[in-house]
């Protein structure tokens, strides 16, 4: 056993697929256990629903696993986690509001709803040391966030003491300045 | 950064970790570690919505029990191996019920020499005491009420053999002539287990401190409260015994008849002047088929059997306090507390003084078994204020309950 840790997701994925042996989807589970109980806890908000949910979860992926073909297990795993904290709130009935308004509260300073993906961004994040002039052409806000996240690299605290803005509006400055940066590029190419 | 990198993350993922997650929710970690999370946070849904998730945890084990729930439906041969070490605790288990099984053994095996190192001395004082009516020439009669509780019970040594049995051939026809119901036989049983029955009933309140539903785990430093009672009643009975082998035969005569009277007119001042615990104990064990049954049925542990006795010496005797708290407790061994709080609450409404503090006390019990928490520690502590003899006890079930 002491030999899968050093074997990728992917590879993991394979040799279930392969031999069915449960100790591949284990080692695989349990590198990522952290992640999806915090995501059932950020949509569950109960320790022990986390708990059955996680376990719930990681009997789905024993057999799912060896259905679907899976190209990258992460963007995956955390699809099948939240679809299962979902379906669960929406059979509890209400619950499902009370999350919407949860997350309407928290993402109310950004201006979409539009999620990254980790896919191609490292290139594009290289590109954006090149696109300085862009940056000049974000507003007074987005403009002092991003240069003091990217170009400066300071974690959100600093940038909060600096500028004055709240940690919320720090992350949706970055975040929406990032998106428009992106947006400058692909009209440039 | 690389190197922080190589911290935060993951060594075969390109997640952070779930220690680097806790550090950024801690804030232990350096600004630049904080900056390489943010910017994977930027582009990483998962991660940023398990560090949400996890800054709403409180006890960060359910994580690693979580993990220990999925490696035992993995390694299934592992938790085989844990059920192989798990024998060892079957074993232990064994262990613990033979050691129980010796200790009970070993404790009856100590109160049976104890009563019989009793019996021995009870057998010489009733020597002496035969020895001295001897001496005297007066052949008195033994004072019934008092002697044939202990006196009876006592095997004659060889030598006096004889006259034992005389004096219980006197017994007989002293019987017949008060027109009791019961027989000689029922008697000469009942007036020798009587003392057994004390010494019994203090051995089965140890032995049932290891069964108990009832926490009785802290009288196992102190009799039970029914225990001191019994030997309250018996030490008095002592005390009179020897008062008597110490006062004169005329006084002895006197004490003798009025204890008589005792049985058939219950108004004796010699015997009303002591508790009257003592004389429910006497007048009830001798006359009261429903209260005698009752105890013998408590004795033996047939608690459900005590019970259906006393509610029926109940019909006629409501408010004797004794078989109240009999009763009281064993509706508290069978586990219905709620049907012992109200017989408790009319032995505390009898007002007996010797019998309020041992009720409190059990009534405490009966709260704790209805989870009526804030009432135990109530009583508990008004036992503890009136710095009685149930102070330690009282303080040991609040710092249980605590």
């Amino acid at each position: 056993m002491a030999s899968l840790v050093h074997f990728s997701d992917n590879e993991l994925v394979l040799k279930y697929k392969e031999t069915g042996d449960k100790e591949f989807v284990g080692m695989l589970f349990q590198r990522h256990t952290h992640l999806v109980f915090g995501v059932c806890m950020k949509y569950l908000k109960d320790e022990e629903n986390c708990k059955d949910a996680v376990m719930a979860i990681f009997e789905k992926l024993i057999s799912d696993l060896l259905k679907h073909e899976i190209s990258y297990f992460k963007s995956w795993l955390y699809t099948v986690s939240k679809n299962h904290c979902l379906t669960y709130l929406r059979n509890e009935g209400g619950r499902i509001d009370k999350f919407k308004e949860i997350n309407k509260n928290e993402f109310e300073f950004m201006e979409s709803g539009y999620s990254m993906h980790l896919n191609g961004d490292n290139e594009k994040e290289n590109k954006l040391t090149l696109l300085e002039s862009g940056i000049q052409l974000l507003n007074n806000q987005q403009k002092s966030c991003i240069e003091l996240f990217y170009l400066k690299e300071m974690c959100y605290a600093e940038i909060v003491t600096i500028t004055g803005y709240s940690l919320n509006e720090v992350k949706s400055y970055i975040q929406n300045g990032k998106r428009n940066l992106k947006n400058y590029l692909t009209n440039k190419e | 950064m690389n190197s922080d990198k190589h911290i935060i993350f993951n060594e075969d993922s390109d997640c952070i970790s779930e220690q680097a997650m806790y550090g950024y929710l801690d804030n232990t970690l350096s600004t630049s570690q904080m900056h390489v999370i943010e910017k994977h946070l930027l582009d990483c849904s998962m991660c940023e919505d398990a560090l949400d998730g996890l800054s709403l945890l409180k006890n960060r084990e359910k994580i690693a029990e979580t993990r220990t729930r999925i490696d035992l439906i993995i390694n299934p041969k592992k938790s085989n191996k844990t059920r192989v070490y798990t024998l060892w605790d079957v074993h232990k288990a064994k262990f613990a019920i033979a050691a129980s099984v010796l200790f009970i053994i070993g404790l009856s095996g100590i109160i049976t020499l104890i009563n019989r190192e009793q019996d021995k001395k009870i057998i010489v004082e009733n020597i002496k005491s035969e020895l001295v009516v001897d001496s005297t020439n007066n052949k008195i009669e033994q004072p019934a009420a008092l002697k044939d509780e202990k006196v009876n019970s006592m095997v004659p040594p060889s030598s006096n053999r004889a006259e034992s049995i005389a004096y219980k051939d006197e017994k007989k026809e002293e019987n017949h002539k008060h027109g009791e119901e019961t027989t000689i036989s029922v008697a000469e049983e009942k007036t020798k287990s009587n003392f057994m029955d004390d010494v019994t009933l203090a051995t089965i309140d140890k032995v049932q401190v290891a069964d108990a539903s009832i926490p009785l785990s802290e009288n196992e430093k102190s009799a039970a409260p029914i225990e001191q009672e019994i030997a309250q009643v018996y030490e008095s009975k002592n005390i009179k015994t020897k008062s008597l082998e110490e006062s004169t035969p005329l006084k002895r005569n006197e004490l003798s008849s009025q204890s008589d009277k005792a049985k058939t007119s219950s108004s004796s001042p010699a015997l009303n002047s002591g508790t009257s615990s003592e004389d429910f104990t006497k007048k009830e064990t001798n006359t009261n088929p429903d209260f005698n049954q009752g105890k013998q049925f408590f004795l033996k542990e047939d608690y459900p059997s005590a019970i259906s006795s006393f509610e029926k010496y109940f019909v006629n005797n409501a408010d004797n306090p004794q078989a109240n708290l009999y009763c009281a407790i064993s509706y508290l061994k069978v586990g219905k507390s709620d049907k012992a709080l109200p017989l408790l609450e009319t032995v505390l409404k009898n007002g007996n003084s010797q019998y309020i503090e041992q009720t409190n006390y059990y009534k405490s019990m009966a709260f704790i078994n209805l989870n009526r928490k804030i009432d135990a520690k109530a009583l508990l502590e008004k036992i503890v204020s009136q710095n009685g003899e149930y102070k330690k006890k009282a303080e040991n079930l609040l710092k249980d309950l605590e």
